[in-house]
């Protein structure tokens, strides 16, 4: 399976100083997981966002090609695209929740053109963790959905993943569904894949686990004991991952 | 409450902190903690440890009498093992929170969670077993 949403790195609301890249990356693979998309949960907080970016691609090296590290931009940051330039990702992410700012600001057309002309997928996620669970000195609302709808449908060449929607969200994003790809970390309902399949193009759905913030295998048995045709089986799994990352 | 523990049943009941009040009629384990606390004889099921977190294993922890399932919520990491851990594994059991939640993903937490084999089995069915067969009574 390829996993489109893995992070790493200190989380002030979880303790993940045990997790090493290596131990990640292995349990991972335990779980069924051989590839997938890493961004740096360091990068959430901190504003220095090239020297988190470059740790987390530094210490997944070691993985290449299999699991690729996703650069987290900001577009209030001023060296936004010189950082595009210096790491040429092949994943980008934004967090306009914790970043402070909106998908529709025209900040983000520089980024925007970028990732449509170099082909290179937009991860949103419309939040980190269950806001139920947020501590309560640090409630951050989640990435508006009319607003994931809006960027997604402007833009119909740009590759916009939306990850960790929860399964009652997927309709409110009407058009825009046909617009960008979704993750099934948040997703849940009896028979999650079979009920989303009835909502969402089989091409667009893709796995995803919000590791370490979940327990991945949730995600996998999500798509193992799904009763669906193998062929959208593995396009969710991995096939669906895999034309995304792909430069044509 | 005194006709479950004549009956030897179980009461299984629902708990969650909420990070905004905006129900506050709703129970938190907390409140869970003071009915274990006023019937000690009962056996109480606190569930939802996603949404009862670490505040609520704490809360229940010195209640014997009261167990935890896994069931509901995100699959936040590292809580089956905390509960393992704090309240041992003979007090958390496996719950779904089916329909509104998947047998997979509500089963993957704790095949996921970072316990023994032994663990996860007595997690997903062992313990409820021990329970069933205490439980009293064609008449319950």
């Amino acid at each position: 399976m390829f996993d489109v949403n893995i992070s790493y790195g200190n989380w002030p609301f979880q303790d993940f100083r045990d997790l090493t890249p290596e131990l990640l990356v292995a349990r991972l693979r335990r779980d069924g997981i051989t590839g997938g998309l890493i961004s740096s949960i360091d990068a959430v907080f901190q504003e220095d966002l090239a020297a988190r970016n470059a740790e987390l691609f530094d210490a997944f090296r070691f993985a290449a090609p299999d699991f690729i590290p996703v650069l987290t931009v900001n577009p209030l940051l001023a060296d936004m695209m010189e950082m595009v330039a210096e790491f040429s990702p092949r994943a980008v992410r934004l967090l306009p929740n914790y970043h402070d700012y909106s998908l529709l600001s025209t900040d983000l057309e520089p980024l925007a053109t970028w990732c449509s002309d170099n082909h290179v997928p937009l991860l949103i996620p419309r939040r980190l963790i269950d806001e139920r669970s947020h501590h309560p000195s640090c409630k951050v609302p989640s990435t508006p959905i009319d607003e994931i709808a809006e960027f997604a449908l402007s833009r119909p060449d740009l590759k916009v993943v939306c990850l960790n929607l929860y399964f009652h969200e997927f309709d409110k994003l009407g058009d825009a569904l046909s617009a960008m790809h979704v993750d099934i970390a948040c997703a849940e309902t009896l028979n999650t894949l079979e009920s989303l399949l009835d909502i969402v193009e089989p091409e667009r759905i893709m796995m995803g686990s919000n590791t370490p913030f979940h327990y991945a295998k949730s995600a996998v048995m999500k798509i193992t004991t799904a009763k669906i045709p193998l062929g959208v089986k593995k396009a969710v799994a991995c096939d669906n991952a895999f034309r995304l990352i792909v430069k044509p | 409450m005194d006709i479950l523990i004549r009956k030897n049943a179980i009461l299984v009941h629902h708990s969650w902190y909420l990070a905004d009040k905006t129900q506050p009629e709703a129970s938190e384990p907390c409140d869970v903690a003071n009915l274990a606390e006023r019937f000690p004889d009962a056996k109480i099921v606190m569930a939802h440890l996603a949404g009862c977190g670490v505040r609520g294993v704490q809360a229940i922890k010195r209640h014997p009498n009261v167990m935890i399932d896994t069931s509901g919520g995100q699959p936040t990491s590292k809580l089956v093992e905390y509960a393992v851990r704090e309240l041992g594994v003979e007090r958390v059991l496996y719950g779904s929170d089916v329909p509104g939640r998947d047998f997979s993903a509500q089963i993957g937490r704790v095949l996921g969670a970072d316990i023994s084999d032994e663990e996860k089995r007595l997690i997903l069915s062992g313990n409820a077993e021990r329970m069933a067969s205490q439980v009293g009574g064609d008449d319950v």
